[in-house]
């Protein structure tokens, strides 16, 4: 887990503003916001399913994305 | 202090309805949007004081718990919601002179005899105009963002006009099984199952029964 690294802030600022999107369409019920929400499920649902992969890989320690591809890279330290 | 109102008026042009499953999960489901904005908001400030873990949780919460929570619960409030007549009338500029009909104390068109019968729980549009089950869900929605692009290019006319002949498996859908149709020979068949003409649209319910809908105490026609 030690090797989880936060989202990106643009992934958040997404995140957020899907967010408020949700709050304003199901407040107010305006058809070209209900019809624009109902598109954005897919992103809602590849936001999820990225923080999902994020963390399996996280949790499986492979390194791709994370902490792990942060460590200097063998062959820099010992060129062969 | 009486709630109900204030919560309705502070929601917008939700009406809330204490008694309805449909407010109280369309309700959920903006709470658990505020939910998500408040976890991703935050987690910045916890990163800086060293606890990822409970960063970690919070994006764990606002990213993939709650909304896939939210995910079905949304789709189940969209579609309840969405076939409310208040809906239809917002999108359908163009049909607010039927809108209007409907509402009339003084109309005599079956879409206001329906409404004042309030039959069908303020889905008048959508229970007269969408065939069965799911199918016919679909077929109303799709129908609908067809109708929402017409009106976002404002391409309508003016009154707009009525467009294919109404089906009678419609009208059967809900007073095929009603007791007071059946007691009427003229519906029926000398087997006394209903008549092959209504059953193949040979000829209209609007024939004896007036018409759907009124624009200036006329028939609105195609």
């Amino acid at each position: 887990m030690s090797a989880y690294q936060p989202c990106a802030p643009a992934t958040r600022l997404l995140a957020i503003v899907l967010g408020l999107l949700a709050i304003a369409t199901f407040a107010t019920f305006n058809p070209y916001l209900v019809i624009v929400f109902a598109l954005a499920q897919v992103l809602i649902l590849w936001l999820a399913c990225g923080f999902m992969a994020r963390l399996i890989r996280a949790l499986c320690g492979t390194k791709p994305g994370f902490r792990a591809a942060q460590k200097p890279r063998h062959d820099t330290i010992c060129p062969p | 202090m009486d709630l109900q109102p204030l919560l309705a008026r502070s929601i917008g042009r939700f009406a809330f309805n204490w008694n309805s499953p449909a407010s109280w999960l369309t309700l959920l489901v903006i709470a658990m949007a505020a939910a998500v904005v408040v976890c991703l908001a935050s987690p910045r400030r916890w990163r800086l004081r060293g606890r990822l873990q409970v960063g970690l949780w919070l994006e764990a919460l606002g990213l993939c718990l709650i909304p896939l929570a939210m995910l079905p619960m949304v789709d189940v409030a969209i579609v309840h919601n969405s076939t409310s007549d208040a809906f239809c009338a917002t999108c359908h500029r163009a049909m607010q002179p039927y809108f209007s009909d409907m509402r009339a104390p003084g109309s005599r068109a079956l879409a206001a005899v329906h409404f004042r019968d309030d039959a069908m729980l303020g889905r008048n549009c959508y229970g007269c105009h969408a065939d069965f089950g799911i199918t016919g869900l679909v077929a109303a929605k799709a129908a609908g963002l067809r109708d929402a692009w017409v009106n976002l290019g404002g391409g309508y006319r003016f009154p707009n006009p009525i467009g294919d002949r109404f089906p009678n498996r419609l009208c059967l859908k809900c007073h095929a099984h009603s007791a007071r149709f059946l007691a009427i020979d003229a519906h029926l068949e000398d087997n006394r199952h209903i008549a092959g003409d209504l059953l193949n649209d040979a000829s209209s319910c609007e024939e004896c029964h007036g018409p759907g809908h009124q624009i200036d105490g006329r028939r609105a026609k195609s």
